[in-house]
């Protein structure tokens, strides 16, 4: 058992849990191409760093980790510049709202309830639309792909917004207004929840962007790295609660647990991934809407904590 | 010096209030037997201050001394006690309760305790009820609820004494307020000690260690130290540098994972190769 002191945190943890947990989520990352910072954040808190550390510093992870998938993305040519820079643009925007909007939450006492919230609907609605394609891939086992349907209202509505612009890499034309709100939304919960957005972003681009597969991931991590380190930024500079020692330690478990989720990766087939993905976080959600419903225990009843904005770096001691 | 010299006085205290009296001017030694009870209180701690590095996991400080008197006791002067308090730096403590609001259950009713500590503990020879009197425990700062007092009873719920509860009950689990009735050391009357466990997650500052001294429900005298908390180094210089810096310190929070990042890509590749 050793333990390391976090400096911002002000708290010491095992040092052994820290590499486990990011051992742990990096191996999901690795597996599913996503960054892990919903399950990172969750984990933070059980492992007694306080909230407001755990989002602001699973931002600064999320940064490493992502740029560390982004580089081998982009050695395959799996990147979208053009697309990439559309999307994080809109997204340090997003992140810059959503730094103040969790300021806002913290001091109103209704961050957790917002946090766990957003949870539950994110991840409740993206699990079911990736159980129900996996499902259907299940079905169609076999058959040749199905030929594209008729164009759906949501895309015919896409196709008449203005300002469109063509994105060769991803071999598309289309508005700049749809990669805007999704980059901006996007940013906006890396900022509240600590989270990347991957889970998000790769649903958003491949069913409303249309873009193809391959400069799907590739792209998304451009902008997660992007905004995440804007997100660490902004949270470092306004509520200074990012804690470097502990991003650092995580990013060690991290990479290496990324690396192996990546080998198993590749012998997985492709529904059973998708559907692994879905289970996974249909059981996250499922687990954060049982708390929010189900009556708290006597102990439970009172959350208490440290007013925000008065640790160490406010009281001044050094 | 002063220190020093505590020191010294601590050790023939503790040789014994018998070689006390005999080194007593002669005309005190002359007298009458039934002199007027007079002690002393003298204390030490192990730690002067205590230096938080990158490995702590937590410490023990011992708290010690003796008591000098100016005569043998007999059973008519009643028991003596001892009780020692440590408190840590404040920072306010924000208590919600939860309610039902369709259907989820959110935080509702709330009450702030502004002068919670981030440490309290307070051991003695028995309950500090038992010790000395409610007005005698204020009056020396000796309270066990002191640590979340309710003073702004403005905007404060109906029951505030749950929401007291629940704070002290967190801050038990956090092991940053602790409760020790039995928890200090009296041997022959005279060598006092208790120890308390600094838990993992203690903060920087000052803590105020203060021992109070009793005889027969009666206080007697009390005796006070300062002890630091601070940060190592590194530690400090990161506590600073988001305190005072915290553009540059949050860039600094990029780069390094961006680098790390970088770094394990190159070396996995390499070994892939």
């Amino acid at each position: 058992m050793v333990s390391i002191y976090l400096p911002i945190a002000e708290t010491s943890v095992d040092l052994g849990l820290l590499l486990g947990i990011g051992g742990g989520v990096g191996f999901m990352s690795g597996l599913f191409g996503v960054g892990g910072g919903f399950l990172l954040t969750p984990l933070l808190i059980f492992a007694n760093v306080p909230p407001t550390v755990a989002v602001a510093t699973g931002g600064n992870h999320v940064a490493g980790s992502s740029f560390s998938a982004l580089l081998t993305h982009w050695r395959r040519g799996g990147v979208d510049p053009r697309m990439g820079t559309v999307l994080l643009l809109a997204g340090v925007l997003g992140s810059a709202t959503g730094v103040r909007i969790f300021r806002w939450l913290v001091e109103t006492g209704q961050v957790d309830l917002v946090v766990a919230l957003s949870y539950v609907t994110l991840l409740g609605v993206v699990g079911a639309l990736m159980l129900a394609e996996s499902a259907r891939d299940w079905l169609r086992r076999g058959a040749p792909p199905p030929p594209p349907g008729p164009p759906s209202r949501l895309e015919k509505f896409i196709r008449r917004l203005p300002f469109k612009r063509h994105f060769p890499r991803s071999a598309l034309t289309i508005s700049l207004i749809p990669p805007v709100v999704i980059g901006f939304a996007v940013g906006v919960l890396s900022a509240v929840m600590g989270v990347g957005g991957g889970f998000v972003m790769v649903p958003a681009m491949l069913y409303i962007l249309k873009m193809p597969a391959r400069v799907v991931v590739g792209t998304s991590l451009m902008q997660i790295t992007v905004v995440a380190a804007a997100s660490t930024l902004m949270h470092a500079y306004v509520n200074q609660t990012v804690d470097v020692v502990l991003a650092l330690v995580l990013l060690v478990g991290g990479v290496v647990g990324a690396q192996i989720g990546a080998i198993f990766g590749a012998k997985l087939r492709a529904e059973r991934f998708q559907f692994l993905l879905a289970a996974l976080v249909l059981v996250t959600a499922g687990r954060l809407a049982y708390d929010l419903v189900a009556r708290p225990g006597p102990e439970d009843l009172y959350v208490v904590r440290h007013e925000e904005g008065s640790g160490a770096w406010r009281r001044g001691g050094g | 010096m002063a220190e020093g010299r505590r020191m010294r006085r601590c050790l023939a205290a503790a040789l014994g209030a018998a070689l006390w009296a005999s080194g007593a001017p002669a005309q005190e030694a002359a007298a009458p037997p039934r002199q007027k009870l007079e002690e002393r209180l003298i204390s030490a701690l192990s730690d002067e201050e205590i230096t938080i590095q990158t490995l702590y996991a937590g410490s023990e400080l011992l708290v010690f001394g003796a008591v000098e008197r100016n005569r043998f006791i007999t059973e008519r002067d009643g028991e003596l006690d001892i009780a020692i308090r440590i408190r840590g730096p404040t920072e306010p403590l924000v208590v919600w309760r939860k309610e039902r609001r369709f259907g989820i259950w959110v935080n509702g009713e709330r009450a702030r305790f502004p002068d919670a500590p981030r440490y309290y503990a307070v051991a003695s020879t028995r309950p500090l009820s038992e010790m000395l009197s409610a007005a005698q425990r204020m009056g020396v700062q000796l309270t066990d609820l002191e640590p979340v007092k309710l003073v702004d009873a403005r905007g404060e719920p109906a029951d505030p004494q749950s929401f007291q509860r629940a704070a002290l009950r967190w801050m038990e689990q956090r092991r940053i307020y602790r409760l020790e009735p039995e928890g200090v050391n009296l041997r022959g009357e005279t060598l006092f000690s208790a120890r308390f466990a600094l838990p993992p997650n203690i903060v920087s500052g000052e803590y105020d260690v203060h021992i109070v001294m009793a005889r027969n429900g009666r206080y007697l005298e009390a005796s006070r130290h300062l002890m630091p908390v601070r940060l190592s180094g590194f530690e400090q210089a990161l506590a600073r540098a988001a305190r005072e810096r915290p553009l540059l310190y949050g860039i600094g929070c990029v780069l390094a994972a961006i680098a790390m990042g970088w770094t394990a890509s190159e070396i996995f590749r390499r070994i892939r190769r």
